[in-house]
Order: C-alpha cells, then structure tokens, then sequence
C-alpha cells in the first residue's frame, strides 16, 4: 500500500511541469460536471487538488477552500495560481483533520489511484459535515458506477446521483 | 476571512488551523514556529514554502 503511494508520488512529481498542459482540457470538463451542483458553503476540501485547476472556481462556492494533495510538486504549482485556497500536503487516507470539518468534498480522478479506495472514501466522510455533499468521480476503464456506489455506501453516504460522462463516473452524495 | 496579504506575513491561516489535526491520532495541531505539533501524540509537522507537510511517518517526506 506504502509502496504504491510512493510510486504514485513519484510519478507526478516527474510529470508536475507538463500536466496542466497534458491534462487541463479534460480535468476542466470534469469539473464543469460537478461546479452547477455545488452548493454556496462555509468549507470546501478539494481532494487531490494536483496542479489546483480547480481551485479557483470552487472560491466562488466557499468562504475556506482548502486543496491537498500528496504530490508537493503538484502544490508547487498549484501555489502560483491567483488562488486564496490554503494548500497542504497529505495522505487522502489519513486526512489531517478534525471529524466533521467540512461541507462539501470534491474528488476528481483521484479514487484510482488509491490502494483502496473503500478506505479513502470513509475518511473523507469522516470529515465531513453531517448533511454535507460529496462530489467524487473516478475513470470509468478502472471502476463501475456499482463499485464507487457501494463504496460511498459504506461510507454511510447516500447516493443523490451516479451518472456516466465520457471516461468518468461521477457520484454526488449527501451525508 | 484572512486577507491574501497577511496570509504571507503568518505561517498558516488561522482558519486552517482551527481544522486541522494530526493525521495519526487525530488530536489538534498547535503552531510553534514553522511547525505544527500534535498535542496528542507530540509527532511533529514542519511548513515547507508555507505549505503544511502533513503526512504520516510511512510517507514522510
């Protein structure tokens, strides 16, 4: 498990210089799913914020945008955008905060990468307000919408909406 | 909200911190100097370009 958080970072951290420009196109079409359907919130966590291309439209959402990411060349990046979200670097399956910190979660194509993603799901609810929305989504060729359904499930989750877009499944969920 | 300017002038958002735990025992952080302790288990965190490193010991870095 250990091992291939570390091969993973090690990858991006290798690719961080070229991946806005590999990548951005397609990640912004993801977020473009996701933005209409969040609510205006207190708390947003972007999880597996990468180079932060999200981060800036979720600043029209929340009043504390926080992006975390454990790629630190990712954040390098992510650093440089006109953004005001707080930046850290962390491990999405021991999330360093409090239970109930925020009030909307957002994931994008980060679940495939995890070991277990089962896991990563239950300690991003773990921070998350009770009544709070999670936004995940996950590449269709590496999950089922089945698959990331019952792990928002045993996440104590409720699905709201499982939909399929290009190369995405994409689940909203309320907590 | 804290201000884009001052956020320059302290290591971390005030904000931020008042979230913020230990991702091993999950007891709050406290800031002292240009880190961040746990006051459960004492593991220490340092900020690194004004990013916080919070990763547990097996992915430290």
């Amino acid at each position: 498990m250990v091992a291939r958080k570390l091969e993973l970072r090690r990858c991006y951290g290798e690719t961080a210089w070229i991946y806005d420009q590999r990548y951005e196109e397609i990640q912004r079409g993801k977020y473009s799913l996701i933005f209409p359907i969040l609510p205006h919130v207190d708390r947003i966590l972007d999880l597996g914020c990468g180079s932060g291309l999200f981060l800036g439209a979720l600043a029209k959402r929340g009043r504390l945008i926080v992006g975390a990411d454990s790629s630190p060349e990712m954040l390098e990046i992510a650093k440089r955008r006109p953004t005001r979200a707080a930046l850290l670097l962390a491990d999405a399956d021991h999330l360093p905060f409090a239970d109930q910190s925020f009030d909307v979660i957002v994931s994008v194509t980060l679940l495939q990468n995890m070991p277990n993603p089962e896991i990563t799901v239950r300690e991003a609810a773990r921070v998350m307000k009770l009544g709070g929305i999670m936004a995940l989504t996950v590449l269709k060729r590496k999950h089922s919408p089945e698959e990331l359904e019952e792990w928002v499930r045993g996440a104590g989750l409720e699905p709201l909406e499982v939909v399929e877009e290009g190369e995405d499944v994409c689940c909203i969920a309320r907590r | 909200m804290i201000k884009r300017e001052d956020l320059k002038k302290k290591p971390i958002d005030p904000e931020l911190l008042k979230i913020l735990a230990c991702p091993v025992c999950k007891h709050d952080l406290k800031l002292k100097g240009n880190e961040l302790v746990c006051v459960g288990c004492g593991r220490r965190y340092p900020i690194k370009n004004g990013i916080p490193y919070l990763l547990p010991p097996e992915l430290s870095l």
